[in-house]
């Protein structure tokens, strides 16, 4: 089990994150949701050694970690770049032994990932020689050529065309299965089909935690509104805890919270000519926008 | 431990496998090489070519004595000093002679001409367009006014054996030098002087930029994320300066054995750079010096741009003291010589030139790299400390205050 517990860093006396607990579970890939400047950057850096938290600690295996801990976690890293002059297998070979690898398994494992990513042709050639695409394997591949037991995946797939999304998300999928896997990103719909259990954190601190099922059939009251003719501005101002999750054209999804539904139609009915009304499960995306909204 | 070889092996083998650093290793022996062998060859070129000049004499009585008296000198390896061209038949008037001399000067046939004339009384004029050598001057001057003693005494009634004792009695000035050089040798001695200075500025810069530019890298674009995520930042600085310090005594191992080609090829005369042994003592301190000022810098710069402004800034400190190269070596006990030895930016280069030209007490020598290991103390801690916390800082440049603030965390 990876536990964060209690974690707190002040950037110049200000929180960016702030008491933030959460627990991965090995052979599932944990979701760190949030919106720019939630704090989920700082929190994989305190996670993985690279900051040290104000306070409260990282445990793994029921251990505070410690530098031994290093060789057990692979980064991808959000903003990616690797040595641009030199080769590919120097590049790997170095970030494998760094890792604590020898040198035949480092060899062995460059080997493998090079092969099955179709990239063995380019062993010797140096990264900069590379399209982008195969730049973006390079990376990925470094960071599990050490086979790590903690996986820290910020945006995995940012950079990628859809083919090559769908090869990584089979080899995420297919790693989580003996590993703890921390997946960071902005794509919903990804940390949807993907994650078992999410954290949304906004501010530095937990909006909510748990399964994603469970998360999904929160009491959220969400109804999609469509009009007859494209409404540019929507006057809910009587319908105070009316939240609007999203609008498209003539459509908006909205979170009634605590409003009746008849009260609500009736209402709206008289202000626009509504042609749609239904209720609708929410997805992750529409659940985190509704969740920070109501969070800010 | 083993994490930091890692990082210090991957160091050094980048860096010696880049074009730059193999385009250095070629360039820089042959300047070394020209440096050598430019004083041996200016010196050269001074002392012992024969010098053309001319003669123009428009009293035509002193032509044949005065090119007989000077012929008489003669350089070390048998030439003749001077090659006397007569130009008193090449024109028809004075001033069409002097034109024509003017113009021999000028197209470089000689050196210069000397003109004499009697107007008013005798003249002995020099004419030239460059440089001929004060000593040069000094004969020929000599050798006319012999002459015109010669034909005094001779008016006065004395033979030629009685003439000749009279020169023969006279004596001549000899100089005498403490360590027994002469000014040649001390000519030498001051451009070797600069040998290790430039040595030190290059392996300085060289390294250090290498150094600088290479972190800037890592933190642009985020490597050194994935580098602090395998490694804590005193293993990443412990392998940085172990793989920096490796890569610079390469370096100097293959200057090192270059010097030792020149030693036994003879074409270096290492006689002439006295206290070797300190001069290598302050180059390697203050390589180390300068090397962990860049590790602080490399630290706080977040860009190229600025690496370049910081390498450049730190190698005004480094040249300074070839700015009063002049003044130290011919007064290394000045106050200016003394205060650059014991200021730490500039101690190393200014007593690289000291020890070349004096013998500062033992007493002097441990002062001075007392005052630069204590320097070099503190640089290495207010470095690490730069190190640890300026690693992850990317985009914006630090403030004085934010640095301040970066040097004041536990």
């Amino acid at each position: 089990m990876l536990e964060i517990k209690n974690i707190k860093k002040y950037y110049n006396s200000k929180p960016v994150v702030n008491d933030l607990s959460f627990k991965v579970t090995e052979g599932n890939i944990f979701g760190l949701l949030g919106p720019n400047g939630a704090g989920k950057t700082t929190t994989l850096r305190i996670i993985l050694g690279i900051l040290l938290p104000a306070s409260g600690n990282v445990y793994f295996n029921g251990q505070p970690t410690n530098e031994s801990f290093f060789n057990l976690t692979g980064y991808l890293p959000e903003e990616r770049g690797l040595y641009p002059k030199s080769n590919v297998r120097n590049i790997l070979s170095y970030l494998g032994k760094l890792k604590g690898v020898g040198r035949a398994k480092v060899e062995k494992n460059i080997n493998y990932w090079l092969e099955r990513l179709e990239l063995t042709q380019y062993k010797k050639y140096k990264l900069e020689e590379l399209s982008k695409g195969n730049q973006q394997k390079i990376q990925f591949i470094s960071a599990i050529i050490h086979q790590p037991k903690v996986l820290i995946l910020d945006e995995p797939f940012s950079g990628f065309d859809p083919l090559n999304q769908n090869i990584f998300r089979e080899i995420i999928v297919e790693l989580s299965k003996e590993r703890y896997v921390i997946l960071s990103t902005h794509q919903m719909d990804l940390a949807e089909s993907l994650c078992k259990e999410i954290v949304l954190i906004n501010n530095g601190k937990e909006v909510i935690s748990g399964t994603l099922g469970n998360i999904l059939s929160t009491d959220k009251n969400l109804y999609e509104v469509s009009f007859s003719s494209n409404i540019t501005e929507l006057d809910f101002n009587k319908f105070n805890s009316v939240n609007i999750i999203s609008k498209k054209e003539n459509t908006v999804i909205i979170d009634l919270a605590e409003v009746s539904p008849a009260y609500f139609i009736k209402e709206i009915s008289k202000l626009y000519e509504v042609s749609e009304f239904k209720k609708i499960k929410p997805s992750l995306h529409q659940t985190f926008l509704s969740l920070i909204n109501s969070d800010q | 431990m083993l994490k930091a070889l890692t990082i210090a092996k991957w160091e050094f083998l980048e860096r010696i496998k880049r074009k730059s650093f193999i385009f250095s290793m070629i360039v820089m022996p042959l300047l070394i090489v020209t440096f050598s062998l430019l004083p041996s060859m200016l010196i050269s070129d001074i002392k012992d070519s024969p010098m053309p000049l001319g003669l123009v004499d428009f009293t035509n009585q002193y032509k044949k004595d005065f090119s007989n008296e000077l012929s008489k000198f003669i350089l070390p390896d048998g030439q003749p000093t001077f090659l006397i061209l007569n130009f008193s038949n090449n024109g028809t008037d004075k001033e069409s002679i002097l034109s024509f001399a003017d113009k021999q000067v000028l197209n470089n046939g000689v050196n210069g001409y000397v003109i004499i004339d009697k107007n008013k009384g005798l003249h002995l004029t020099f004419r030239t367009n460059g440089l001929y050598g004060t000593e040069k001057i000094g004969l020929i001057e000599k050798t006319f006014n012999k002459i015109l003693a010669k034909r005094e005494l001779t008016n006065a009634g004395l033979n030629t054996s009685e003439i000749d004792k009279v020169f023969n009695n006279f004596v001549t000035l000899q100089k005498e030098y403490i360590e027994g050089k002469d000014e040649n040798d001390i000519l030498k001695s001051f451009i070797t002087s600069y040998l290790f200075i430039i040595l030190l500025i290059t392996m300085v810069l060289f390294s250090g930029g290498m150094f600088v530019r290479s972190l800037v890298l890592e933190k642009s674009n985020r490597i050194m994320e994935i580098i602090l995520s395998s490694c804590t930042s005193k293993q990443l600085l412990l392998g940085k300066v172990l793989g920096l310090s490796v890569f610079g005594l390469f370096q100097f191992l293959i200057w090192f054995l270059l010097g030792i080609f020149l030693y036994k090829t003879n074409t270096f005369d290492f006689s002439l750079i006295k206290n070797i042994e300190y001069q290598i003592l302050f180059f390697v301190v203050g390589y180390i010096f300068y090397s962990s000022i860049f590790i602080g810098l490399g630290s706080i710069v977040t860009a190229d741009s600025e690496a370049q402004q910081l390498t450049g800034f730190l190698s005004i400190f480094l040249i300074s003291p070839i700015l009063f190269a002049f003044q130290i070596i011919s007064s290394p006990n000045s106050i200016l010589a003394l205060v650059l030895s014991y200021f730490p930016l500039t101690a190393a280069p200014a007593m690289l030139l000291r020890l070349n030209s004096t013998n500062p007490s033992v007493m002097e020598i441990i002062s001075v790299i007392s005052v630069l290991v204590f320097s070099l103390y503190l640089v290495v801690l207010v470095s690490s400390k730069l190190f640890r916390v300026g690693l992850l800082n990317t985009g914006k440049k630090p403030t004085l205050k934010e640095i301040y603030a970066w040097l004041k965390l536990k």
